[in-house]
């Protein structure tokens, strides 16, 4: 006869349990203890039910209220059917339907569970952005003012800034061309440009107004238009203050991770963790994209080519390829992929007025010439 | 072979003297001092793959010891094991039956006590114990310790656990993860969420919990 490895909780027992054998026969089923006890229960009175830690485990009760034996043996169930027949059918058939109905059950919870996280999907990003945007209205521009001058000092840790007319007037003389395109609050602002000696090619704007051309943009640039272009997408940062809407954001998260799952640990502190960096992520993508798109009507309306841009990307994929960030990563990144800015910008620009060009009085190649060790 | 557990419940260790030819199975790093002549050898806990998964998401050690009185030792190897939190250790005798054991319970087992990694389910995860758990069963004796004192209790009816403080448990038991109270009391009234635990079984409880020294200590820091 079939034995299935199990045990047996009754009040009799020293420690109230102990390890058995179960052991289907026509009548009962027997549970057979090392120390040569055994107990019974017949089929008549024998009721079971599926639970413990896995769900897995078999219990078997009968008309005494203390004796309950236990396994988890795969096929004692069926065993069971198919030792006893129709004496042991009514159990049976009772163990399963209680298994059917905890499947039900368990389906039913994890339906709930999906559709509650993915109704939070849809409505929590917007709602809280709207939150988001209040609170930065709330703050005053001189926020982001004293935001500035607090990086401002990392700022000088670049390079040193470069003073000679023919660099930093060029610089100054963009920004001058792209400033009435701003509305009236962000034209008072101090909208102070710095060119820094550096081979990076970059250009960064701090909350508040304050920017910084590194030199080596001016010279990889290809002509005055992208560097406008660039200079017009950093100003849009200052414009629609990214800088700080970023902070507010993130403290939020944060403030929000640490109220709902504050002790979080192992697998769903890592989830929300992932979580909260794809969701500031994927916001800077949005902000840098925002600044893209106003950017370059910014840049069209100063008498730019809007195409300076677009052209400029081109060139930094060149210099610094996404061959780091493979498609699969790309929601991860700060930055969107440079094929998609591209793509996005020249959507846009056969719908934007360009205004009449007038020469400019400082020339991009004077101020290359300039530059040291070019 | 000889055990103690000494110095309880605030600072418990055990003192396992091994006869030449003796072994036991310990946490990795729970050996705090040895005879000089002790044999360790570490290798996977529970397997190569099950030690990583636990490693991952169980927050468990990768290795297990075996630390063995070789066989013509010079006498008998007295060996220390400690744990990293302070509080009690209990001794527990298998005889044919199977324990689940929460990540760091394990203190170290006897030969005869096989060690397995069993999957715990999402409610263990949600109640903050890990997706994997220990599964210990054969013949033998298991020392486990937890934070702060050790009580066993029986259940037969449903009782509720918060979570943290359930470190071993019988197979018999069922274990599902809920809210304390309502919404409100269970975000803003400690609790969070905790374990609803059905019997007929045995559970074992620390007094305290690491989760609440951590937030404690958080909460001096800002």
């Amino acid at each position: 006869m079939a034995q299935f490895p199990g045990g047996v909780f009754d009040d009799g027992l020293p420690d109230g349990r102990a390890a058995a054998s179960l052991v289907p026969g026509p009548e009962a089923v027997e549970a057979r203890l090392d120390s040569g006890a055994v107990f019974v229960i017949g089929y008549d009175s024998l009721r079971m039910e599926f639970g413990g830690a896995t769900g897995r485990m078999l219990f078997l009760r009968g008309a005494e209220p203390r004796l309950t034996l236990f396994s988890e043996a795969p096929g004692l169930l069926e065993a069971i059917a198919a030792a006893g027949g129709p004496a042991s059918a009514g159990a049976v058939a009772g163990a399963r339907a209680g298994q059917a109905q905890t499947r039900k059950t368990h389906l039913r919870n994890w339906g709930i569970a999906l559709a509650v996280l993915v109704a939070l999907w849809f409505t929590v990003p917007p709602i809280f952005r709207v939150m988001v945007d209040g609170a930065v209205q709330q703050l005053p521009l001189s926020v982001d003012v004293k935001l500035g001058e607090l990086a401002s000092s990392e700022m000088a840790g670049l390079g040193p800034a470069i003073t000679d007319e023919a660099v930093a007037g060029f610089a100054t003389e963009i920004v001058e061309r792209l400033r009435p395109g701003l509305p009236p609050e962000i034209q008072a602002l101090d909208l102070k440009v710095t060119v820094i000696e550096s081979t990076q090619v970059n250009a960064f704007a701090l909350p508040g107004g304050r920017m910084a051309v590194l030199s080596g943009l001016l010279k990889k640039a290809d002509g005055v238009d992208m560097v406008a272009g660039v200079m017009a997408h950093e100003l849009m940062h200052v414009r629609h203050r990214h800088g700080m809407r970023h902070i507010v954001r993130a403290a939020g998260v944060i403030t929000a991770l640490t109220v709902l799952a504050g002790d979080a640990t192992g697998l769903l502190g890592i989830a929300a963790e992932g979580a909260a960096l794809a969701a500031l992520t994927s916001y800077s993508r949005e902000m840098e994209a925002e600044a893209d798109l106003d950017g370059v009507r910014l840049a069209a309306a100063a008498g730019f080519d809007p195409a300076g841009m677009p052209a400029f990307f081109r060139k930094l994929s060149e210099i610094a390829p996404d061959s780091q960030a493979p498609e699969a990563l790309s929601w991860m990144s700060s930055h969107p992929r440079h094929d998609e800015r591209i793509a996005a910008l020249e959507a846009a620009i056969p719908g934007l007025v360009r205004a009449e060009s007038t020469p400019m009085k400082h020339t991009l190649e004077a101020a290359r010439a300039a530059l040291k060790g070019d | 072979m000889e055990s103690e557990i000494r110095s309880r419940p605030a600072f418990a260790h055990l003192m396992v003297r091994l006869n030449p030819g003796e072994s036991v199975t310990a946490e990795a790093g729970a050996m705090a001092s040895m005879s000089a002549w002790t044999r360790l050898t570490a290798r996977w806990n529970g397997g190569f793959f099950g030690a990583i998964m636990r490693r991952i998401f169980g927050g468990e050690t990768l290795f297990v010891n075996d630390v063995a009185c070789p066989a013509g030792s010079p006498g008998p190897a007295e060996v220390i094991f400690t744990q990293a939190t302070p509080g009690d250790m209990v001794e527990l005798t298998l005889d044919g039956n199977t324990l689940f054991l929460q990540s760091g319970a394990f203190i170290a087992a006897t030969n005869g006590v096989s060690l397995g990694v069993a999957w715990a389910g999402i409610a263990s995860l949600l109640g903050g114990e890990g997706l994997f758990r220990l599964k210990v069963s054969g013949r033998g004796t298991v020392w486990i310790g937890g934070y702060g004192a050790i009580t066993p209790r029986q259940i037969d009816q449903e009782v509720i656990v918060d979570s943290g403080h359930l470190i071993a448990y019988e197979p018999t038991v069922k274990i599902r993860s809920g809210l304390a109270g309502g919404i409100f009391s269970s975000f803003f009234g400690g609790e969070g969420i905790v374990m609803r635990i059905t019997g007929p079984g045995r559970i074992y409880l620390q007094t305290r919990s690491l989760e609440g020294l951590a937030a404690w200590t958080n909460s001096h820091l800002l």
